[in-house]
């Protein structure tokens, strides 16, 4: 089956005429040590069967970035089993000068070549016809106008890329004589000079409102708020779909097979944990599906021109800001958004920080513990909040700051960004991009996330406590022909309860628990919140149900019946088990720490090691642990201190 | 541009850096003084030696600039603005830029 490489430069419509191409025929290839990757198609070009691989895009062959490499490499047919045979040069015919630039740059290689022009429509609005056929002409290879956004010549490059009419360039030595390229653009189209006249006093007007200091990052704060509206209204619909599916899938398999190990295997362990993952899905799909759109639209990089000023006072590119927003709803998307950004170190140092925004999954726990600390000021409540949100926020920027000028130190790439054309955005480029990233997303949940999911569920299930004496009386007590209904309900449940409870006591994760306790004990944590918080870095949101558990309250959607539960839960000695300076102290850790292995997951996927993961890893919990201390010492201090004068 | 000695602009006062042309300027590309990975990624987005742009959106002591280089527009930091020497001019260019070859 013949190979064809696209490579063209950033921007020209390669991906759109890729997706013409190959549609959903494509998969994603990541290649070691680097988180450049390429999309390989199949499909049939006038009957024949054509693989076809879209390269990243890239200015030049010769540039030391890992984009420039992977084409190097591929064009050099040093990549195995992906030697091209040809190579689909993508030329923008607004900017023909450079694309053909580039294209003899590629000619070097000696492979054959024919070139898709795209942007004829743009070009020929800015004053500018192009005959693809003299170009054809004067270059001695095929060049075909071809549009994936309309579709139009998408047919003429299938049958030229089919029928083998790529040819080696044969002008080499010519072409390197002066004015060559100007030469065949003026033998090709109407004038050169006429490119990028008035044409351009729409994108002057919106470059003016967009790229303004106040406006342009008003305008950019005011579209992420709506994307993330967008998100949270547009995805909790299929979100309930989700986990209404896993919900009926685990009742079916816990009621078809026998009890035992593989039921609580499948059904806690397997079925609980992927569903944990796989609901965020429908967030993920619709962030890559909204920012594919703006991306499209040539808006993206003026919003990363405008933020660029802020982030880079902490080592950072104005790109960064895209990923740390996007992980306010969940920091799975937001890491994956950090390939937006083009250098290797400020992606790494985004992923990196990346978990300290709050994400949706900690809005539950600071709703419970903002509700412990300020039962009766919802003002003060409110303050807490959004507290919580500005400390996760400022402990990245200064996260990044501390990373790049250590570990991650080394000169930023300065911002030298095109700034694309404003075009429609292509719906269809959008849907592939999120489909694209959604099969990423679903392999990673399949993969390492259902091996951790098994782990934690065996810790947590193994050995196997029988029901404490208490509960089976309540259960004897229940099958009483005295008891009704309501009665029964109740003796159930609570025996569920303390059943639930001696499992966690008497799990590997709880005697892990006691044995950790020492070491949370300065944060006003007794073993029980510590259980909690050990089983909440499975994921954060898991700490409401197992706090509930231990504490032997009943879980439900009302938060204040909870609060107001927890509250009057004791320690050992009948002091207040939730004080203030507890409750503040465990708020501060659960805005810090990281508690999501799904996240630690897609860190490994994205860094391509385990080592940042565990960076993540340990910086977080050390910086929320410390945070967690000092919070806990300075509020037991002034409760001293002020109960003494 | 990197292999020859940079000219001092306060020998030739008509050379200044981009950081400090108005938006509106036309301009053509003289000198760079970063390094030659920069200025080899320049050359490769079109902005090279002889190249003539325009201001789109001036640079502040922190702020970056956009220049328009053909259809191409570049969004550049201050600190690559202040090290893109050039000289203003009131007509267009007739000795288009080469961007394949070494630059002086």
């Amino acid at each position: 089956m013949p190979r064809i490489a696209m490579v063209g430069n950033p921007n020209v419509g390669k991906t759109s005429l890729f997706n013409r191409l190959c549609g959903l025929r494509a998969k994603t290839a990541n290649f070691p040590g680097s988180t450049v990757e390429a999309h390989i198609g199949k499909c049939t070009l006038a009957g024949k069967p054509v693989e076809i691989i879209d390269l990243p895009g890239i200015y030049a062959m010769d540039l030391a970035l890992p984009e420039s490499k992977l084409c190097r490499d591929c064009v050099g047919g040093r990549l195995e089993g992906l030697e091209p045979d040809a190579l689909l040069v993508v030329v923008d015919a607004t900017n023909l000068q450079r694309g053909l630039r580039f294209m003899l740059s590629l000619a070097a290689s000696r492979r054959s070549m024919l070139i898709a022009l795209t942007m004829t429509d743009l070009a020929t609005a800015r004053g500018v016809s192009i005959d693809p056929v003299k170009l054809s002409a004067e270059l001695g290879i095929p060049v075909v106008a071809a549009n994936g956004r309309s579709g139009e010549g998408v047919a003429l490059l299938a049958h030229a890329i089919a029928s083998a009419c790529p040819v080696p360039f044969a002008h080499l030595e010519a072409a390197h004589a002066p004015g060559w390229i100007d030469r065949q653009i003026e033998g090709s189209v109407g004038g050169a000079q006429s490119i990028g006249t008035d044409a351009d006093s729409l994108a002057d007007r919106l470059d003016s409102a967009f790229t303004h200091p106040l406006l342009g990052t008003l305008c950019f704060v005011l579209l992420m708020i709506a994307v993330f509206y967008a998100i949270f209204t547009l995805a909790a619909l299929p979100m309930d779909w989700i986990e209404a599916a896993f919900a009926a899938l685990g009742s079916f398999t816990a009621s078809t097979l026998p009890e035992g190990v593989l039921n609580s295997l499948l059904v806690d362990g397997i079925i609980g944990g992927v569903s944990g993952t796989v609901v965020f899905l429908p967030q993920i799909a619709i962030l890559f599906f909204l920012l594919a759109l703006i991306e499209d639209t040539g808006y993206l990089a003026r919003a990363a021109f405008v933020m660029d000023r802020l982030m880079c006072k902490f080592g950072l590119p104005g790109t960064a800001f895209i990923p740390l927003l996007s992980s306010h709803a969940c920091a799975l998307p937001g890491i994956m958004s950090a390939r937006l950004i083009p250098d290797p170190r400020d992606r790494l140092a985004t992923i990196l920080i990346a978990p300290f925004m709050s994400c949706s999954a900690r809005v539950g726990v600071y709703v419970l513990l903002v509700m412990i600390l300020f039962p009766e000021s919802p003002f003060l409540a409110g303050l807490a909040f959004a507290g919580c949100y500005a400390l996760g926020a400022i402990a990245a920027l200064l996260t990044a700051l501390l990373f790049r000028k250590t570990f991650l130190r080394g000169k930023s790439r300065p911002m030298m960004l095109e700034l694309p054309p404003y075009r429609f955005p292509c719906f269809r480029t959008a849907f592939y991009t999120s489909y694209d990233r959604s099969v990423v997303f679903l392999k990673n949940a399949g993969g390492v996330i259902l091996a951790i999911c098994i782990v934690m569920w065996w810790i947590s299930a193994y050995p196997q406590s029988p029901p404490p004496p208490q509960a089976e009386a309540l259960r004897a007590q229940a099958q009483l022909p005295e008891t009704n209904p309501e009665q029964f309900d109740a003796f159930e449940l609570e025996a569920e309860v303390l059943t639930s409870r001696a499992q966690q006591q008497g799990s590997y994760a709880g005697m892990l628990g006691r044995s950790v306790q020492p070491v949370f004990a300065p944060l006003g944590l007794d073993d029980r919140l510590t259980v909690a918080v050990l089983t909440s870095f499975l994921a954060r949101e898991v700490f409401r149900s197992t706090i509930t558990v231990l504490m032997e309250t009943s879980d439900g959607d009302d938060d204040d019946r909870v609060a107001d539960q927890l509250r009057k839960a004791t320690r050992d000695d009948g002091t207040p088990l939730f004080d203030t300076a507890t409750s503040a102290s465990l708020l501060v850790f659960f805005v810090l720490a990281m508690q999501c292995l799904p996240t630690l997951a897609v860190t490994r996927r994205e860094t391509g090691s385990w080592k940042w993961p565990a960076v993540q890893f340990f910086w977080m919990s050390a910086v929320a642990y410390l945070a967690a201390f000092l919070t806990h010492t300075l509020i037991v201090a002034s409760t001293t201190v002020s109960g003494l004068t | 541009m990197t292999d020859h000695a940079p000219q001092n602009p306060l020998a030739n006062p008509a050379l200044r850096p981009l950081s400090e042309l108005r938006r509106g300027d036309r301009a053509i590309v003289r000198e760079t003084r970063l390094d030659a990975e920069h200025t080899a990624t320049l050359a490769a987005m079109g902005l090279c030696a002889s190249c003539e742009l325009t201001i789109c959106r001036a640079s502040g002591s922190m702020s970056p600039c956009i220049v328009q280089i053909d259809a191409t527009r570049l969004g550049l930091a201050p600190e690559v603005a202040q090290k893109i020497l050039a000289t203003i001019v009131t007509k267009p260019c007739d000795c288009p830029a080469d961007c394949t070859r070494p630059q002086d």
